[in-house]
């Protein structure tokens, strides 16, 4: 990358100018921490830092510095804790990474029940004040350390989803910063200015442009205010934790929440339980809890992770678990009459409750981390990295219809795959059942050759998910030109719109949707066919 | 587990089971970013959730525990030079080695990431890139034997009129170790001498080293100079051994770690306590009696060397420290009532003085500090106690800057006034 020339040098001032020294960095020691994570594709592109890194205040910052990368041209994208780095890192010269360290204001309206947050705002921090006020946030496995906002905005599969939907549609009015510099305020936020209580607005809802399986990853521009949606929280003001990490407990009391862990024979019976569960209008957590991820979670070292694979380990009862938590919301009768139920839809779909000696392991050290994520970085201490391109989201049903596609690259790809607790992936349904989540996340080991080895089978899904038409993570982290003619040409109305917002393709390019790649391919079509002679040089 | 598959494990054996390896550390940091945060479980306030003082502070990831994994592995494999960038240095002594960061690498990584930082610091120093901010301290450390830049014949000024036994002349069973700061800073003159009176009044045949007490070496441990640390623990050691003891008693967190955690690997096989371990040992014993009640709402800050800092890691195993022993005095005196902060034992906020940053970044120190200081203020307490004469330093000085009237007591004055 050309560190160091004129033009670094011109937009270095313009945005120190904007931000104050200290709010711009472009030394090598320091956007080396803006290089790489843990997946595949950030460890092969590890060496290709961007060249700035700024740290905004408000969005009247962030619009100054969107201007400025219009006048200079230079690409940015945007980052809060960098948990997506490999969507999100540098792949062109004078990349400006904006960080949203001194984003980080947050305030509740607990009458409406909305949170309004700014980019650095993580997932615990919002749940820590929510709870206080009786209220509650869904939040991610994944961790409770990311971004809320981020989270929200991208694709959030939140343990309470069951209940509290899809994570985007807890999105109420919202602010962002188009990619020309316009500001942007959607749902009733853009009626009164001041209040984003509600999602819609007049006129057509702008935030769905950014809506998807995975949402846009910062190519329509950045986001600087978001309101959230809370639900309502039964529970203690603080969570009661016992002891101290890594074997630390959190059980919440009992008489508001009650657990269930249900083992079924096969996974047919227990989809079939999930909906029964939902005609009922019952519980307030619920999904299968696959034993890889309950070994990594439960498991303090990886010595213990590893001896959770011995013969007759007490995680074989987790291979189909179905994992239920009923809150009480309205009293003691109500989970009394919601768990009379729930025993009862479980005699007639076949879920046995798994032995005592399985859930008391379960529940002070795992159930609620479905309430607020502590474990989720766990999988890296398998093999230093994870892929998790096995991602789908449909119907309830179409998760069963999936699973000897996704184990079948799993198979073919183990090793360097690590062997994983059974072929159990992650079903999480949305809305009562409306539709499901599918998951994989298998651990590798972080080498480049196995690194080599995972981007191809990342390939490998794609094409399968575009042979088969599946609405997919994989497809959705692949620009949109890419899959676009599979999927009734999406990609290009999609393409209008982002070049009419974003004319000078600055707004972390090639990632969403990869202009440049489609207007080489519309030239190489217009272009006449090379002479003879032309194609002998 | 039933499986039909065959099995794949990890080639490398680094991934099933635990083991110490510096490039692999920097290598395999996912960059989870849980290093910049309390426990998640544990955050009760959104103002009060990271856990790192420096990537709360300089907010570049680099400043964190992350960045310094990745600065580490390009300095390592020579993708950086020490001549691509003057902030180098900087980057990795901004740091208050808090271990922060490291609990939490523990907890969900099984990696001590705080080593490497460690270890990268030594590296420097054997490469020949010193801070230049800590040359003064080390070249002092070298003439006067102390890290404070005072004179070595001021050293034996605490104790004067003590009524104690000069171990260098005497035998005693029990050496108390008053540390650099104690002996030279007056504010924390009354400190160790009114914890020696209480041992003494307690019955301990404890003596001190005066006037030719030496530093102990753990704050040049973890600024890079591995050999001034060496030389004055054996130093130490050869001093303990002739006055006979069996214990030494630390008044510094410091102190405390580098002769318990670091002393075994120059031989040592001392009895090694904080004084707040022993003053709770003969609480239990009888030995000292509570007379007085202290009508005092306090709270009480974890230093992080006698914390989380304080154990060696064993994975799978509790990241324990010296969380209890300091709880169970203030509750044992009469009419203390202690309040938590929200950030405690092993995630608890640093004072900011620890990793040469009270020495080379006085800003970011008396952040760090005033943070801690908000923080206690939010609890309601008249006083945040703790037990460390550095943690006392930082603390006091955050709270003059704040314009705060919480009080800054070490615990020993607390016992004080309650015998």
């Amino acid at each position: 990358m050309p560190y160091g020339d004129e033009k670094h040098q011109l937009i270095y001032q313009g945005l120190v100018d904007i931000l104050g020294k200290d709010n711009v960095a472009d030394g090598p020691a320091t956007v080396r921490a803006y290089a790489r994570d843990m997946f595949a594709l950030s460890t092969m592109r590890r060496k290709r830092p961007p060249e700035f890194i700024v740290l905004p205040g408000d969005t009247e910052d962030i619009r100054q510095i969107i201007l400025l990368a219009n006048r200079y041209k230079f690409p940015y994208s945007v980052m809060s804790t960098g948990w997506m780095f490999p969507m999100l890192g540098a792949v062109k010269p004078y990349w400006c990474i904006i960080d949203f360290k001194r984003m980080t204001r947050i305030e509740f309206d607990e009458k409406n029940m909305y949170a309004v947050v700014e980019p650095y705002i993580s997932h615990a921090q919002l749940n820590a004040e929510s709870i206080k006020r009786g209220l509650y946030n869904g939040a991610p496995s994944v961790g409770g350390q990311f971004s809320t906002l981020a989270n929200h905005s991208w694709h959030g599969w939140h343990a309470t989803a069951f209940r509290t939907g899809f994570s985007t549609r807890n999105i109420l009015g919202m602010e962002w910063v188009l990619p020309n510099g316009w500001v942007v305020r959607t749902g009733s936020l853009a009626q009164t200015g001041t209040h984003p209580f509600w999602a819609e607005g007049p006129g057509p809802d702008l935030k769905n442009l950014r809506k998807g399986i995975v949402s846009d990853n910062g190519s329509m521009g950045v986001i600087t205010r978001m309101a959230i949606k809370l639900y309502p929280w039964p529970g203690p003001k603080y969570l009661p934790t016992e002891g101290v990490g890594p074997g630390k407990k959190c059980e919440l009391p009992r008489d508001k929440f009650r657990w269930f862990f249900f083992e079924f024979a096969d996974q047919p019976s227990m989809i079939n339980a999930m909906y029964e569960i939902g005609k009922a209008e019952i519980s307030f957590m619920m999904q299968r809890y696959p034993a890889q991820v309950l070994a990594w979670e439960y498991s303090k070292s990886r010595e213990e992770y590893w001896s959770l694979f011995e013969p007759g380990s007490w995680v074989d009862h987790c291979l189909n678990m179905l994992a239920v938590c009923l809150w009480a919301h309205a009293s003691k009768k109500q989970l009394d009459y919601e768990e009379k139920v729930l025993k009862q839809i479980m005699s007639e779909t076949g879920g046995k409750p798994v032995p005592d000696e399985v859930y008391n392991r379960i529940v002070p050290v795992l159930a609620n981390t479905m309430t607020r994520p502590a474990f989720g970085p766990r999988w890296c201490r398998i093999g230093g990295s994870m892929q998790t391109s096995f991602l789908q989201c449909d119907t309830l049903d179409h998760m069963l219809s999936i699973q000897p596609d996704v184990w079948g690259i799993v198979h073919k790809y183990t090793p360097p795959y690590l062997e994983h607790y059974g072929d159990s992936a992650w079903i999480l349904p949305f809305d009562f059942c409306h539709f499901g989540g599918s998951d994989t996340a298998i651990p590798h080991e972080k080498s480049d050759d196995v690194c080599k080895g995972v981007v191809k089978e990342s390939m490998d899904t794609i094409a399968l998910d575009i042979r088969t038409s599946r609405p997919s993570f994989s497809l959705s982290i692949a620009p949109a030109n890419f899959v676009g003619p599979n999927f009734a040409n999406f990609h290009i109305p999609l393409s209008r719109i982002k070049r009419a917002i974003d004319p000078n393709n600055l707004s972390n390019p090639t990632r969403f949707i990869d202009i440049e790649m489609m207007d080489k391919e519309t030239a190489a079509k217009a272009a006449p066919p090379p002479s003879p002679a032309q194609s002998k040089q | 587990m039933t499986t039909s598959k065959p099995r794949s494990l990890p080639i490398d054996p680094y991934w099933r089971k635990y083991s110490w390896d510096l490039r692999k550390v920097a290598w395999n940091c996912a960059r989870c970013s849980t290093c910049k945060w309390v426990d998640t479980w544990e955050i009760k306030d959104a103002r009060f959730a990271k856990v790192c003082p420096s990537s709360s502070y300089y907010l570049f990831d680099a400043y964190s525990c992350q960045g310094r994994m990745d600065l580490s592995l390009a300095l390592l494999d020579g993708d950086i030079t020490y001549d691509d960038d003057p902030d180098i240095l900087d980057i990795m002594y901004k740091c208050n080695t808090c271990g922060g960061c490291d609990a939490a690498c523990k907890r969900v990584q099984d990696m001590e990431p705080l080593r490497v930082m460690l270890e990268m610091r030594a590296k420097f120093v054997q490469d020949g890139q010193l801070l230049p901010q800590l040359m003064p301290i080390i070249e002092n450390l070298r003439k006067e034997d102390n890290m404070v830049m005072a004179k070595k014949a001021d050293r034996g000024k605490w104790a004067e009129g003590l009524d104690v036994k000069d171990a260098t002349t005497e035998k005693a069973e029990v050496i108390f170790h008053a540390g650099c700061r104690a002996c030279f800073d007056e504010d924390m003159h009354k400190i160790v001498r009114t914890a020696v009176t209480i041992l003494k009044n307690a019955g301990v045949d404890i003596g001190i080293m005066g006037k030719d007490e030496t530093c102990c070496g753990s704050r040049a441990y973890y600024m890079g100079w591995r050999s001034e640390f060496t030389k004055y623990a054996e130093n130490n050691l050869q001093g303990w051994t002739n006055a006979g003891a069996k214990t030494v008693v630390a008044a510094c967190a410091d102190g405390y770690w580098g002769m318990k955690r670091l002393y075994p690997e120059v031989g040592s096989k001392f009895e090694v306590l904080h004084m707040v371990e022993f003053l709770d040992r003969l609480i239990k014993e009888g030995r000292i009696k509570f007379t007085k009640k202290v009508p005092m709402r306090v709270t009480y800050h974890d230093p992080c060397h006698l914390g989380r800092r304080s154990n060696v890691y064993v994975p799978g195993q509790p990241i324990m420290g010296v969380y209890e022993p300091p709880r169970d005095i203030i509750r044992n005196i009469p009419g203390v009532e202690l309040v938590e902060m929200y950030r405690i034992k092993e995630y608890a906020w640093c004072c900011g003085g620890g990793g040469g940053v009270i020495d080379a970044y006085p800003e970011f120190n008396n952040f760090t500090a005033s943070q801690r200081i908000l923080e206690a203020r939010e609890t309601g307490a008249e006083a945040i106690v703790t037990a460390c004469t550095w943690c006392v330093r930082s603390l006091t000085d955050a709270t003059r800057a704040l314009g705060d009237k919480i009080k800054v007591i070490d615990i020993v004055e607390l016992v004080q006034q309650a015998i």
